[in-house]
């Protein structure tokens, strides 16, 4: 499977784990990027990961495991100056152009990113999918939420109840 | 943005906790208050007060802080001869009412039937078994006294005082040890309607009763829902549970989460040190029972022997086990380990600040909304106190006496 390159160049000296996809991939990454996962962090303490025993993560499909190993990759180095108080603006900068690049994605995929995140308690991931969706629901109104984050059509009951909302609360929907 | 494939997982089915996450980040009020009319689960989300006290922490006590006002419990007669009078301290035979300190009930002490209009007696001596969502099931005496093993209960509403009997329930097919866990499910757990309701009822509801049946010793599952469409009446399930199971563990009363109600159960093995959740949750009348092992490190297992307590319960919404030591409560939650598996690891250890002769506390009613519970020393029958989850702070509770029975103290809390 496609080793992502030891990200500081330290003489390979960087330890590696596998982590192995519900679809059964197999991907190896570096201990500190996978370590971005709260879940993962306790094992990889435990000396787990290593050697030819991989880390299974069952509820992880492979394209979404590799879309979280991507961003985990990309904010190891700066996870591991501990929220990079050194860090330069230009670094800065590069992550947050990274960011708003990687959550640029098809709605679905968000989706899968979000439960990743939350089940390997990755904390970044999951705050920076959720901005984004918490974005797409801002200034728009319930029914338009409804029908941009993919809810079934509402029952007349539900109907009902937002536009009663919307009369008693005019102020909100101005 | 690209077009929503339909076929694609959808906001809709992300779990509680992740919508949650979502929900923190929405970043103004306008626009929160427009998500709590997107649906009902999200209107639940939204004036959940855990949420709204993370959002608005400074705001919190306008915000209508989810308040525990005190604790429904039956008082136990004196000798099972004597008939209990009727006396300048108790004048009502009903449960009583203990405030909490702060209750916005105010200090004094109350009886069910401060609550709910009880011309008839029929709640005297009445057993309260679970409450949640300003609804409490009690069992009542049936008036006859040969059918011991007809269960009669009552659904009250503590808000609108008003009391709705259930079907009597028969059921000797349990042991003797009857019905052992109770889960009451309330409108606030279900999906978005619309429920219409049968005749005769004006809450939406399910009861969910469970015991061992004596013939099999199989744990029986019994349902009961006030929605119109099911027939009515009391449905029984055959739990074919695939190992011996006793319990429900030290709690009686099932956690609800998310609609699923969870009990903790023990298995009958060698050394009684494997512990199981049940999940029961019920769609659209459609029940599904899961059993679960619960996976701890052989180091840390909490039910060794001197561990006698587990209990589950939900901390900021996320399902959690408590278990008492001592005078400590230590918190355990559900981990990934190395082999893929959730594992229970220690998160958290409070220390309770007074001990008795180094006897355990007991954890006898948790309070669901305050992230609290409370707690006896059975040495000291006496006083019951008020353990915060959060701050580990304990505080006492006046007014409770030996005469009370424990076992069945429920928390009345409101929004």
């Amino acid at each position: 499977m496609a080793a992502p390159e030891s990200g500081d160049g330290n003489n390979g000296a960087a330890r590696m784990v596998t982590l192995i996809s519900s679809d059964n991939t197999r991907f190896e990454v570096e201990a500190a990027a996978a370590s971005l996962s709260q879940t993962l962090q306790l094992t990889i303490l435990d000396g787990g990961g290593g050697g030819g025993d991989g880390i299974p993560l069952p509820n992880v499909d492979s394209a979404t495991l590799s879309k979280v190993l991507e961003y985990c990759i990309k904010h190891a180095p700066a996870a591991a100056n501990g929220g990079a108080p050194n860090a330069t603006a230009v670094d800065r900068a590069e992550l947050e152009r990274f960011d708003n690049e990687f959550v640029n994605i098809d709605q679905s995929v968000l989706y899968s990113l979000i439960m990743a995140a939350h089940n390997l308690e990755i904390e970044g991931l999951q705050s920076l999918v959720a901005k984004k969706v918490a974005d797409m629901i801002k200034g728009k109104s319930p029914m338009e939420i409804r029908r941009t984050l993919g809810f079934p059509d509402p029952t007349p009951e539900e109907q009902a109840e937002m536009n009663a909302h919307m009369l008693e609360y005019g102020w909100a929907y101005e | 943005m690209s077009e929503i494939d339909p076929a694609a997982a959808c906001l809709p089915v992300l779990p509680e906790d992740v919508v949650t996450v979502i929900l923190d980040r929405v970043p103004d009020l306008v626009s929160l208050f427009r998500c709590s009319v997107v649906c009902k689960r999200w209107r639940r989300l939204v004036s959940d007060p855990v949420f709204l006290r993370r959002r608005w922490p400074e705001g919190c006590s306008s915000l209508g802080r989810p308040s525990l006002l005190g604790f429904f419990v039956h008082r136990d007669r004196i000798n099972t001869s004597a008939k209990r009078k009727i006396s300048r301290l108790y004048p009502s035979l009903s449960p009583v009412f203990v405030p909490v300190p702060d209750s916005v009930l105010g200090p004094e002490r109350r009886f069910l039937t401060s609550f709910i209009r009880d011309d008839a007696g029929i709640l005297d001596d009445a057993k309260p078994l679970v409450a949640r969502g300003g609804l409490l099931l009690v069992r009542i005496t049936p008036r006859s006294l040969d059918k011991n093993n007809v269960l009669c209960l009552c659904m009250c509403n503590l808000l609108t005082g008003r009391r709705e009997l259930l079907p009597p329930l028969d059921a000797s097919l349990l042991d003797d040890n009857g019905v052992t866990g109770y889960s009451l499910v309330t409108a606030a757990d279900h999906d978005a309607g619309p429920h219409p309701l049968a005749d005769g009822y004006s809450n939406l509801f399910q009861v969910l009763l469970i015991g061992v049946a004596r013939e099999n010793w199989r744990l029986h599952l019994y349902k009961f829902s006030s929605a119109a469409g099911e027939s009515q009446g009391w449905h029984s399930y055959d739990c074919r549970q695939p190992v011996s199971l006793s319990g429900p563990f030290e709690c009686r009363i099932a956690v609800v989460a998310c609609g699923t109600s969870q009990w903790l159960f023990q298995g009958n093995d060698a050394n009684n040190q494997r512990l199981y959740t049940l999940d029961v949750s019920i769609n659209s009348g459609h029940i599904s029972l899961t059993f679960t092992m619960l996976q701890f490190d052989e180091l840390t297992h909490p039910i060794g022997s001197f561990l006698p307590s587990a209990w589950l319960c939900t901390i900021d919404a996320r399902l959690a086990l408590l278990c008492a030591r001592s005078n400590q409560l230590e918190i355990w939650s559900r981990l990934y380990h190395q082999n893929g598996t959730l594992r229970w690891h220690p998160t958290q250890s409070i220390r309770m600040e007074i001990n008795l002769f180094g006897e355990p506390l007991s954890p006898v009613c948790f309070i669901e909304n305050s992230d609290a519970v409370l707690v006896l020393y059975h040495s000291d029958p006496e006083f019951a106190y008020l353990l915060d989850l959060q701050f580990g702070s304990v505080t006492k509770v006046a007014g409770w006496t030996r005469s009370f029975n424990y076992m069945t103290a429920v928390s009345y809390e409101i929004n």
